[in-house]
């Protein structure tokens, strides 16, 4: 009888991890399919954010600076939209620029004009779109100091002394705020060269896995955050808008709600059977 | 570099920044040298497990490139080449969201095996994995709304205290390695 429960128990705490897979795809698919739609508060990091580009006047210039590929959509690009969504609300100029880890940036840019309204904007004047730009984190450093040095034409092929709304712009102090998606180094790079370098107000939109590293700018050299999903969710609920982000945060709670009771399970098991053994 | 960042002495940082974007551009040219020399090298001695997987890299790497450098030379955007473009949307963005998709499972699986209280300080590491948690998911604020509030203090104030100290101790190490580096002192393996 003694025997047979400890097998029980250490079969608990060695469950195949396929079993688990199996269960969280399930547990994903149905919040997907039929929102819950679970309380969300608002972090301070995210309304910081929202409230530096919501005080700008109409026509500040805005930098957003793309750095993330494909794999990191599903918690930036809601963010993304989100942000650029509220500098078209509030009529700010947008140049967009992708660099770092950004190679298939032309899909994420694709996805931003499909999501936002761009109706009343007109390329070149209200916003400016620049190809990939190598060199990483020099990259950026140099972009701070030099734009004409970095890009001498835009996305299209287009001179950039060309496009108006370049005409006053060739440093980082040219623009009110600089907000970088992030899901490898660019929130380093933007606080240390902008926001700490040049004094520009600077928002980072990190990976939640990214969060860490970057807090302990928060308040010197970081204005606001956005953290992954969430923040996005959040930064949804701000502008009143919410869509993919809020959906998607249901996701993430039935995921975490069901990693922290395996982990119980797992200790339980490994206790059980550790005092049998003894 | 210094200079320009504590003082207002802009000296030739500006310049030396933009030859680093120059360089940084070429060193892909040097990778890619790099790169044919030690999968040709398998190839070329037929090494078991390897070499079929070294051909197929340096086919793909041929095509890309070829793809790439047409649309640069035809319209100014190695994106404006449909081949190329056909590749990069859908199957590397592919492969790559497939791939950050799978870290989600495994990062589970390893949870669930390495999350054990054996010792006070993996109970420890599972309590602050459960707090960041309870701070970063909205399902535990409907049974406290206090949990974002205290989970945000802790990340804002004991989390960045704790970061802070790490980063400018880190950095004043990197400071010291680089001069230790630059006056010879150091001959560890990365200053060779």
């Amino acid at each position: 009888m003694t025997e047979k429960k400890m097998i029980s128990w250490e079969k608990l705490e060695k469950i195949d991890p396929r079993y688990l897979f199996l269960i969280l795809i399930a547990l994903l698919i149905v919040p997907l399919l039929n929102p819950i739609g679970l309380p969300i508060s608002i972090n301070n990091t995210t309304r910081s954010a929202y409230d530096l580009i919501e005080g700008l006047p109409s026509g500040s210039n805005a930098f957003i600076f793309i750095e993330t590929a494909v794999s990191g959509w599903p918690e930036l690009l809601p963010g993304l939209i989100a942000v650029t969504q509220h500098s078209v609300q509030k009529g700010l100029k947008i140049v967009f620029a992708p660099g770092g880890s950004a190679v298939d940036y032309s899909l994420t840019m694709e996805r931003v004009f499909a999501s936002v309204d761009f109706s009343k904007y007109q390329y070149g004047v209200d916003y400016v779109y620049f190809g990939y730009f190598p060199g990483y984190e020099t990259g950026v450093a140099t972009l701070a100091q030099n734009f004409r040095s970095v890009y001498q034409t835009d996305y299209q092929g287009k001179s950039i002394d060309s496009l108006p709304l370049m005409k006053n712009i060739n440093s980082a102090k040219d623009f009110k705020v600089a907000t970088v998606f992030a899901s490898s180094e660019g929130g380093y790079w933007l606080i240390k060269h902008w926001g700490v370098g040049q004094g520009v107000p600077v928002i980072v939109a990190t990976v939640a896995v990214g969060a860490s590293g970057v807090i302990p700018f928060y308040g010197h050299g970081m204005t606001g955050m956005i953290l992954g999903t969430r923040g996005a969710a959040e930064y949804e609920l701000l502008l009143k808008t919410p869509s993919t982000a809020v959906k998607r945060l249901d996701g993430l709670n039935i995921a975490h709600l069901l990693f922290m009771v395996t982990v119980v399970v797992g200790n339980i098991g490994y206790f059980a059977s550790r005092g049998k053994r003894r | 570099m210094i200079l320009k960042h504590f003082t207002t002495i802009d000296l030739a940082s500006g310049m030396l920044m933009s030859w680093a974007v120059q360089i940084g551009a070429f060193a892909m040219a040097l990778g890619v040298v790099a790169i044919v020399r030690l999968h040709g090298g398998y190839i070329a001695k037929r090494t078991p497990g390897q070499w079929f997987y070294s051909l197929w890299m340096m086919i793909v790497l041929i095509v890309m490139t070829l793809l790439g450098l047409h649309g640069e030379i035809t319209a100014a955007n190695s994106l404006a080449n449909p081949g190329y473009n056909w590749l990069v949307n859908n199957v590397y963005s592919a492969l790559g969201i497939a791939e950050y998709a799978i870290t989600g499972f495994f990062i589970f699986s390893a949870g669930f095996n390495a999350l054990k209280a054996r010792t006070w300080e993996s109970l420890f590491m599972i309590i602050a994995c459960f707090g960041l948690i309870f701070y970063n998911t909205t399902l535990p604020e409907t049974v406290w709304v206090g949990f974002p509030v205290f989970g945000g203090w802790v990340f804002s104030t004991g989390s960045v205290a704790a970061l802070r100290a790490i980063l400018i101790s880190g950095s004043l190490g990197g400071i010291a390695f680089g001069i230790r580096v630059f006056t010879g002192k150091e001959r560890g393996y990365a200053a060779e």
